[in-house]
């Protein structure tokens, strides 16, 4: 049973002892301003890094910041009042692959609401983890903050649901960062009977474009909106659960079809402009699932004989089990519709973000007050869909990683 | 032209120009019948940018990812018409795919089948020992690629032995019976590569007992993969089997469930060989443009024999590489290549693992997210 110990740093320490510590020491209080200049350090620090940041990293360097830790804060101080929110105690973290960044997300957000934690990291560590954990664990070693580094854990190690059984036991908070598959296999191990779970499942994401915008917005814009396309979509080489996979055109048929030409022309010519690392294999993924797509009779029109990106798939049908299919990589599906609300009965539990160009706040606010019963958790303009907030997949974290403790005898004498 | 006049004694006899035109036409007029009876297939067709023409090239012609027969039903012929599903192997959670074959698509694998191996042991029907056991039958019309080769040996032969017992045991006493009928005879022994090393090499060297089969020929198919680690590589197996078995001759051949009754033969040279009925094409994995002779890609695989379901242009997950056409020294015309393994795929990172999940099933991919 090989479990290797990423943070802390320190030589000749064994899980299980690192683990006890942390379960024993008192956790620390809700944006503890140790807590908060460890944060504050750790995006200083990745900032003299800048260089060698992608920008998904560049991203939580900002979020780490002093402003926008102060801006959560404030939306923090505001949501508790003059309650009594206290961390829930020890939180493990499960975080997936696919995202590098989303392991401190996760401790970050569970830490500012004072809690202790322990993260279990995937085995396959890519550059940028190697370079976060590196980052995090020179931070940590400095001697201001001991507390915090009496408070964290991050191991790896493989399928082994007796580490995961052990972990649990000593946990008060489970968060499982998908997918469905994981979370099954994970519930299998049972949690001490006051502990919570939060779970994110596999999820699925779209977007929509207003047709009329896209023609009436000058060249530079029309560009912004593919590199904000790219971002969301190729950058993640697709596979993150909020990364649009289904396109929704809104319009009449010309103005679509026009509005079609100016956005794939500059999302082609960003492509042959940007180095995109994709898998190996990725051709064969894309041809098996578009004739797979046109085999159901879901698509009717495949933009290539071959694996081109960007790949697009014309549906017939918006299938409910179209889901399913997606293997991500590069390929967008797409289909009109004349209003945005059209797309409502579309839309099923699973789906999580709309991200969306060109509609009005007052479209947007029609369109979210008429989502009960269907899906989704959130609308963001296109390029902000792989922004981590504090509400995430209809979790308010905040919430979830604190308990509130109750006092009705305050007026007695 | 029929196909069945490839099926000769010696089926390498074409040359590129005339094989190339031959195959272009007769696998055009394939897609156009697959076309018109099996809807899934035209949807296909019909959703490609770029209509397909008669051509000369056989490169030129639509093509399926053999994935796909793992994720629902290509058919081309009425149900009533299957006598046979055919299923590919795969491990405990692997996905198989399922191949529907009718009376007329079984006939002409048998018949090509025997071409290919009947031109290599010279005669038209000979004794077979298959280095296998039974298995027992789940099902009357599903059957599994493993049994189905059994099977295509069977009805080469003019009498066969099957070697082991369920419990994968050489049956001594039947072989000793076997060998004194044959005695004279030339022999053919079939079996999948590790079953051949495990089950019948291994327990004859435990045995320190060496088979004397002068004039036999051995076949046998399955990849190295799983035995990579005791026969160390393919010099070393023919070695060690021909000093254990008396051998002459032994002939690696490769061939897949998608492509039933193409068997491509190594020659004397250790080439694979594409017999006049069949063809390969080579194809970069990303762009899937097709590449010439020398470098290494995808295999795509040509086959006329595939009249119940598309799997007449298949791109397969193997890597190879072609070497030659026409001048390979064995002295046989077409094709000559290698193939280098299944393709291996770079490491599937996701939320969720649809992708990995309904290409590779559990077992084989990466587990999500951990």
């Amino acid at each position: 049973m090989l479990v290797k110990i990423l943070l802390p740093k320190r030589a000749n320490r064994e899980w299980r002892r690192l683990l006890s510590q942390i379960t024993l020491v008192r956790p620390m209080k809700p944006f503890a301003s140790l807590s908060l200049a460890f944060m504050q350090e750790v995006s200083k620090v990745l900032m003299i890094r800048e260089r060698s940041l992608n920008s998904e990293l560049k991203k939580l360097t900002h979020w780490t910041n002093k402003a926008h830790l102060m801006k959560i804060y404030q939306d923090y101080k505001a949501k508790r009042q003059d309650r009594f929110l206290l961390p829930r105690g020890v939180v493990l973290h499960f975080t997936p692959a696919n995202i590098d960044s989303l392991f401190v997300y996760s401790w970050f957000m569970s830490l500012l609401m004072g809690n202790s934690n322990v993260i279990r990291l995937s085995r396959n560590k890519s550059p940028q983890i190697t370079l976060l954990l590196e980052v995090l664990n020179n931070v940590l070693s400095q001697k201001r903050f001991r507390p915090i580094q009496e408070r964290s854990l991050i191991v790896s190690y493989g399928h082994q649901q007796e580490i995961t059984k052990e972990l649990s036991q000593r946990c008060h908070v489970r968060v499982i960062w998908g997918g469905d598959q994981t979370i099954r296999e994970i519930r299998a191990v049972s949690l001490p009977s006051r502990a919570i779970e939060i779970v994110f499942a596999d999820r699925f994401s779209i977007a929509a474009i207003k047709a009329e915008t896209v023609l009436a917005a000058s060249a530079r814009e029309v560009n912004k909106l593919a590199k904000n396309t790219y971002h969301d979509t190729l950058f993640f080489t697709q596979k993150g659960c909020f990364s649009p996979k289904l396109f929704f055109w809104i319009g009449k048929k010309k103005a679509i079809n026009n509005a079609k030409q100016r956005f794939w022309s500059a999302i082609e010519k960003l492509a042959s402009q940007e180095e995109i690392d994709w898998p190996k294999g990725i051709g064969i993924a894309r041809m098996t699932t578009g004739y797979r797509y046109a085999a159901e009779g879901i698509a009717d029109e495949l933009s290539t004989v071959s694996t081109k990106f960007p790949y697009r798939i014309h549906l017939q049908k918006v299938k409910k089990n179209l889901r399913e299919i997606h293997s991500g990589g590069g390929i967008f599906l797409e289909a009109e519709k004349t209003s945005l609300m059209a797309i409502l009965e579309l839309i099923v539990p699973k789906d999580q973000t709309l991200s969306v160009y060109g509609f009005s706040g007052h479209e947007l606010k029609r369109f979210a007050s008429q989502l009960s019963g269907y899906g989704l958790d959130r609308i963001v303009p296109i390029g902000q869909a792989s922004n981590f907030q504090v509400v995430w997949d209809g979790y308010d974290l905040f919430t979830y990683f604190t308990r509130e403790v109750t006092i009705n005898a305050l007026k007695e004498r | 032209m029929n196909i069945e006049h490839l099926f000769t004694n010696h089926p390498y006899l074409l040359k590129a120009e005339k094989k190339q035109k031959l195959l272009a036409n007769l696998l055009w007029k394939l897609s156009l019948q697959h076309k018109n009876h099996c809807p899934p297939y035209q949807r296909i067709l019909e959703a490609l940018p770029v209509s397909s023409s008669p051509t000369d090239r056989i490169e030129d012609l639509p093509m399926l990812p053999v994935r796909l027969f793992k994720t629902r039903e290509f058919r081309s012929v009425p149900q009533g018409s299957v006598i046979r599903i055919l299923q590919s192997s795969g491990t405990a959670s692997q996905i198989p795919a399922h191949i529907y074959i009718d009376k007329r698509t079984l006939e002409l694998a048998a018949k090509a089948f025997l071409s290919v191996i009947g031109s290599a042991v010279e005669k038209k029907r000979f004794p077979v020992i298959l280095v296998d056991t039974t298995s027992p039958i789940q099902d009357e019309n599903t059957i599994n690629i493993r049994n189905y080769t059994l099977q295509a040996w069977k009805h080469c032969s003019s009498d066969f032995l099957l070697l082991l017992d369920e419990a994968m045991n050489i049956k001594w006493k039947e072989l000793d019976a076997f060998l004194k009928k044959t005695g004279g005879e030339r022999l053919v022994l079939f079996g999948f590569t590790f079953i051949i090393w495990q089950h019948l090499y291994q327990p004859l060297v435990k045995r320190k007992l060496r088979l004397n089969l002068t004039d036999g020929i051995l076949f046998h198919a399955g990849g190295w993969k799983k035995i990579k680690e005791h026969a160390k590589d393919s010099k070393a197996f023919k070695r060690n089997l021909t000093k254990q078995l008396g051998l002459k001759k032994i002939y690696n051949f490769y061939g897949m469930t998608e492509l039933i009754g193409i068997a491509f033969l190594e020659c004397e040279r250790g080439h694979l060989h594409t017999p006049d009925f069949a063809d390969i094409v080579i194809r970069d994995p990303d762009s899937l443009k097709s590449l010439p002779k020398g470098r290494q890609g995808l295999i795509q695989v040509f086959s006329p024999l595939a009249r119940s379901f598309p799997g007449h242009s298949l791109l397969t997950e193997d890597l190879g590489e072609v070497l030659g056409e026409d001048d390979c020294p064995c002295g046989r015309n077409g094709k000559y290549f290698r193939v280098y393994g299944r393709m291996s795929w770079a490491e599937i990172r996701g939320c969720s693992n649809t992708y990995a999940y309904q290409f590779y099933g559990r077992s084989n991919s990466k587990k999500e997210c951990l």
